[in-house]
Parts: structure tokens; sequence; C-alpha cells
């Protein structure tokens, strides 16, 4: 027995009821209980500021708002009811250029589509094992976008890092001063 | 005195998602058992995948009709046409047509590059949906069908790759 997911509260956002079915699908074999689904970026936020939710699945396109709009929102607006929510960015866009399209705008994991069960349940191990920091930083806010625990050699880029306004408790807004980055 | 532009916050926000997930009584990390009872349940909504992914290939099928009998005219349905390629691309390998999602790839890459297409450019959309409609109709699953893969690899030399 691992842990249980059961308690667990996702959002499926994707304009496609059958692409929500296959990923509710997924979720309900994996033991999670509560899903949530909205068809587009626009009911996605009222359903995120009817209740909490801990995961969003989000496709890119769609219409009126799409996923990328979402995501902006969800790290941005003011009103925003968790900036800090993980959010996978589920989508048949697999170029490069668009990969950092969505990293930049504040995308914790990204699920190419065709999805399998593994690589779904991969981004969500990826999400509870390995949270990264948050980055508040000009034109960016969201989660680290470095991964790897290179020797970096460049200059200090960090060394005037703060406490963050709006963390949870004092412990959590404790701030990472050092400069490498932060494993994932 | 204005901010200096690097200045960034770095912020650790409370990890409640474990907390959620890890009742005490259960071992860390996830069940391994579970990815194979996922994977079941996939297979088990598979027919309703192909369904969906039958119904988009009709639709494909009349939508590049209208582009051909419009001469690349009708950017509406070749703006549509884009959509349910996307969506074929996503879905085909689920509903367990691989070939599907790598044809319907190779033609979402290749109408995004078409401003005004011609008879050529028309020809080759044409080709891949021909190809789309053959898989389906002759229901070629997975990715070893050499006709299949030799069409894919001569339509993706057209295409170009992805950047």
């Amino acid at each position: 027995m691992g842990y249980n997911l059961s308690k667990l509260r996702v959002l499926i956002v994707d304009d496609s009821k059958n692409m929500r079915m296959l990923v509710k699908t997924v979720l309900n074999a994996l033991g999670v209980q509560i899903v949530r689904e909205s068809s587009d970026g626009t009911a996605a936020l009222t359903e995120l500021r009817s209740g909490p939710i801990d995961i969003a699945i989000v496709d890119w396109v769609m219409e009126p708002m799409d996923g990328l709009e979402f995501v902006r929102q969800v790290r941005t607006a003011e009103d925003s009811p968790n900036p800090f929510l993980p959010i996978i960015m589920m989508t048949g866009h697999t170029e490069r250029h668009r990969i950092f399209k969505a990293r930049d705008t504040g995308v914790t994991e990204f699920l190419a589509k065709p999805i399998t069960a593994k690589t779904l349940l991969l981004r969500m191990t990826n999400i509870i094992e390995h949270p990264r920091p948050f980055v508040r930083a000009k034109g960016y806010f969201g989660p680290d976008r470095r991964r790897r625990n290179e020797d970096y050699q460049g200059p200090e880029r960090r060394g005037q890092a703060k406490p963050a306004e709006g963390a949870a408790t004092p412990a959590a807004a404790a701030p990472t001063t050092e400069a490498k980055p932060v494993q994932a | 005195m204005s901010e200096p532009e690097t200045k960034v916050q770095i912020i650790n926000p409370p990890n409640s998602l474990r907390a959620r997930v890890d009742d005490g009584k259960s071992s860390k990390g996830l069940d391994p058992s579970l990815l194979a009872k996922a994977e079941k349940a996939m297979d088990d909504v598979k027919p309703q995948v192909q369904e969906h992914v039958k119904g988009e290939v009709g639709r494909l099928h009349a939508l590049m009709a209208k582009v051909s009998s419009s001469e690349g005219k009708d950017h509406a349905a070749i703006d549509e046409m884009f959509r349910v390629s996307f969506e074929l691309k996503g879905q085909g390998t689920s509903a367990g047509f691989n070939l599907v999602t790598r044809f319907g790839d190779s033609l979402c890459r290749y109408i995004e590059a078409q401003k005004n297409p011609g008879p050529k450019e028309i020809a080759i959309m044409k080709a891949h949906v021909d190809s789309i409609a053959a898989i389906m109709a002759r229901g070629i699953q997975g990715d070893q069908n050499p006709i299949g893969l030799a069409i894919a690899a001569e339509l993706e030399k057209v295409v170009g790759r992805p950047t």
C-alpha cells in the first residue's frame, strides 16, 4: 500500500468531453474520488472559486479562455483563490517553443497527449513528492523553472532574495538564499 | 529609488498535498499496483474512445471535401480541420490507433504552416486524411503496420520536423 489518493481534489479542464472521461477514468482507478470538470478556463476559474482544488489538469487549446490564460489568471490575478495551485498542462502542443511558453507562464508539469496512465501517474507523483519552490521575479511568478541541480557558475542573481509575503506560515516563507538551482 | 531588476523572492509553500495523501497508515510512495489498475481502466474505456475517434475521422473527411471544393478558400473549414486533426493526434493512440496520432500530428503541423493552400497543399492534406481514413477502415491498431509507417514517413518528409 502506498499513498492514499482518495482525499485528493482534482480539477480536469478540457473542452473534449471524451478526454475528460479518459483522464477521470485514470484518476478514479488511482483512487482519486473527488474529480471536478470544466470545459474551458473561465468555467475552471469559477470552479476553483467554488471550493478548494489540490491539482488542476488543464488542456491548452480551449475557448473562450484557453489553458495558458487560465494558468496566468491562477498565478497572477489579484483574486486568485490559490496562486500556488499545482497545474499539469496536458496538450498535444509538444513543440519546444510551446513547452517553454507554458513553463514561462507558470505551469508546474507538462503532460503530452496522447496521455498514458503511466505519464499521468508520473506527473502526479512528481508534484506530490518533489514540490518546487515558487519564484516571484520581474515578469514571472510560478514554480522554479530550473529543475536540474547543476553546479551553477554564473553570476549571483538571487543574492537579493527576500522573505516572501503571503506564504502560509513564517517557516514556509523562509527564503532560499542560495543561488544554486533547486532540485525538483 | 527603483527596485533592482534582479530582485526575486523564493517562496516555499507548505506541502499540503503530501499531507493529504499520507494517512500515516500506509507506506510512502505510490502503490505500484495502481499503474496496472489505471492501465486496465484505460483499456476498459477504449471502445468509447474508438467511437469518438471514428466520429472525428468522419468530420475530418467532410471538412476535407469542403476544403477541396472551395479550392482552399474555405478558411473556416481549414481551421476546423486543424482542430480535428489536433484532437486525433491527442486521442488516436488512446483508442489503439497509434498511426492516427502520427498522421494527425503531421496534418495539424502542415495545416498550421499553410496560409493560402493551393492544389499541391490541398493534395498533401488529402493524402493525410485518406491515410487516416484507411487506418480506421481497416482497423489497423498499434504502430507497426509497414505500409502505414512508410506513408507516414513520406508525408513527414514533406511536412518537416517540429520546432
